[in-house]
């Protein structure tokens, strides 16, 4: 049985998830919009009683006149990404040979992927790679799990390493450990221990990296060793080994404002445009949203474009690999004729390719980044042989999924020729 | 509107906005309709506000909007906001317990609404009667089904019964 307790504490720490999206802009835009109506509603009863004193029939009402926005732009037409470069997308079994399922998180190069056990484990687990090349899947080794309760949380991809660190998330000390295994496999060793709140970890040479909630980022020898806070990083959060940024707020999706490289010490004030909001950077290209519409540049506002309404930001995780992003292909017909869910968009080039295909009919589908990487992933995925069906309730939709589980349909960012 | 009226408006919005996000999350379970349901809310209280900030607490009134909202099922997106690409947040469970929160999101609405005003909000029974126009048997029908349903053993009755 469980406590009362343990519902208010879940309760609670649920409530910090809560991003911090600025919500007065919402507001005034709603506002305006209900004037706008409210206006729009008077000068229709207006028209109304022209009409009748001009002895016409006319029949207006005020409600089923409401001026509704006139959408005329029809989704982009993009081609599929395996048409594109049918060099990337690789195929590979959701179970391994135990049964377990795996999940896709990152690439190892343009023609290894690495799985990792799909929703954690409390057991252990290993580590696997399925290469594209040969077809088949090599185990990297066993993850072991030091703890009770002890969940992996996220990966990283060095040069010789592939790290992790796990947590004991339903405990309420803070607490983490890290580990390294060969890339070209082996037994994974214990790299160290922290009384921290680790968001996000990443590999140089010799060193494991992190950063913790509150910002701020640390190095521990990869031989083991105390950790060290690297000076001047109060209030960073690393995004991708050398690369942090800083945020406008708390909430992991709030702007970030400057991106720093932890290497050289270069720090970019990143150029934010009135309205923008979730504001995500990697090196050089940042994407936000601002209303509903994704907005791209470069770190210094350079470059900047305002993407159709086709292209939908949905989630503020939308940065894979080093230079695209991910948005859903919003088709205001609804058109029965096929398409891609989501497209992947080349920040630099602007180039989009097509990922998965929607179920005719049907506005939604899924098509997920590789995880749980602490960098944003190399890889998209998404079930090909999953179809979708549309469930409407009290004017709420939501799209569920049926069929496919056998197999990903893994696009490997690293066999992208660049 | 005079402006300095307006002027109070936006200011309590800004104070305000993380904790409603906060509470609006709790409710709805995710922070795209925590926003919605924050933003709508607001924008009525926007509308009533000369008369609200005088006679009443305004963030009483907001929650109390936002609650009712969102047992309405109402969203403001509707058909055009179903989410699709969900790239997923590189994360496994960050919640005090990933299990009791999931269990949460499959009650009834009212259900867990009353939840969150009992214990999130830490109301009294005759309150949440009123602020979801029930009475307050049925606050305390709903309370105990949910907690069954949740395996939560119900503790105090008697110093909840005394607030």
């Amino acid at each position: 049985m469980r406590s009362e307790e343990d519902l208010v504490r879940t309760m609670r720490a649920a409530a910090e998830q809560a991003g911090g999206h600025d919500l007065a802009y919402g507001v005034a835009r709603r506002r305006r919009a209900r004037r706008t109506r409210q206006r729009m509603q008077v000068l229709l009863a207006a028209v109304a009683v022209v009409a009748v004193a001009g002895g016409t029939t006319a029949v207006l009402s005020g409600e089923g006149r409401r001026a509704e926005p006139a959408v005329t732009v029809s989704p982009p037409l993009i081609k599929a990404a395996g048409e594109l470069w049918p060099q990337a997308i690789v195929k590979v079994p959701m179970r391994n040979a135990k049964g377990w399922k795996m999940h896709p998180v990152t690439s190892l190069s343009a023609t290894e992927v690495l799985l990792a056990p799909e929703s954690g484990f409390e057991k252990g687990g290993r580590l696997e790679a399925y290469d594209s090349a040969s077809g088949k899947t090599r185990v990297l080794g066993d993850v072991p799990s030091p703890r009770k309760g002890y969940y992996l949380q996220q990966f990283a991809v060095g040069r010789q390493y592939v790290a992790w660190f796990g947590e004991t998330p339903r405990n309420s000390d803070k607490w983490a450990d890290f580990w390294i295994i060969p890339r070209e496999g082996g037994k994974a060793r214990r790299v160290g221990e922290v009384a921290a709140d680790v968001e996000s970890i990443g590999l140089t040479d010799d060193s494991l990296v992190w950063s913790v909630k509150e910002g701020g980022v640390h190095r521990m020898p990869l031989t083991g060793g105390a950790p060290e806070r690297l000076p001047g990083t109060d209030g960073l959060h690393l995004a991708s080994w050398p690369w942090a940024n800083a945020r406008a707020g708390q909430s992991p999706i709030s702007n970030v404002t400057r991106v720093v490289n932890l290497e050289t010490g270069r720090s970019s004030d990143v150029a934010i445009p009135d309205g923008v909001e979730m504001m995500q950077c990697n090196a050089q290209w940042c994407v936000g949203r601002r209303h509903g519409l994704a907005v791209v540049q470069r770190v210094n506002g350079s470059g900047r474009r305002t993407l159709p309404a086709t292209l939908l930001p949905m989630d503020p995780w939308w940065l894979v690999g080093d230079r695209y992003a991910i948005f859903r292909v919003y088709d205001p017909k609804n058109s029965r004729s096929p398409g891609p869910i989501a497209v992947l968009y080349d920040l630099a080039t602007g180039t989009m390719a097509g990922l998965s295909e929607r179920t005719p009919g049907v506005r939604g589908g899924i098509v997920r980044r590789g995880s749980p990487a602490s960098s944003p992933p190399n890889v998209v995925i998404w079930d090909a042989d999953q179809e979708y069906d549309e469930v409407c309730r009290n004017e709420a939709c939501t799209v569920k999924a049926r069929g496919g589980g056998k197999e990903y349909t893994v696009l490997n960012l690293a066999a992208v020729p660049g | 509107m005079i402006p300095g009226a307006v002027k109070d408006f936006d200011e309590f919005v800004r104070a305000r906005s993380d904790a409603l996000l906060r509470y609006g999350y709790v409710l709805a379970g995710n922070s795209e309709d925590a926003a919605d349901l924050a933003q709508e809310a607001l924008a009525r209280l926007g509308d009533a506000w000369p008369r609200v900030r005088n006679k009443h607490d305004p963030e009483g009134y907001v929650r109390t909007i936002m609650v009712r909202l969102h047992i309405k099922h109402w969203r403001s997106r509707r058909r055009e906001d179903l989410v699709a690409a969900v790239p997923e947040r590189g994360e496994f469970d960050r919640y005090g317990d990933a299990d009791l929160w999931a269990e949460l999101q499959e009650l009834p609405r009212k259900q867990r609404a009353v939840l969150v005003l009992l214990y999130y909000e830490d109301l009294p029974d005759q309150e949440i009667a009123e602020i979801l126009g029930i009475s307050r048997g049925t606050v305390r029908s709903q309370a105990a089904r949910a907690l069954d349903k949740l395996r939560i053993r119900r503790e105090s009755p008697v110093l909840r019964e005394a607030r």
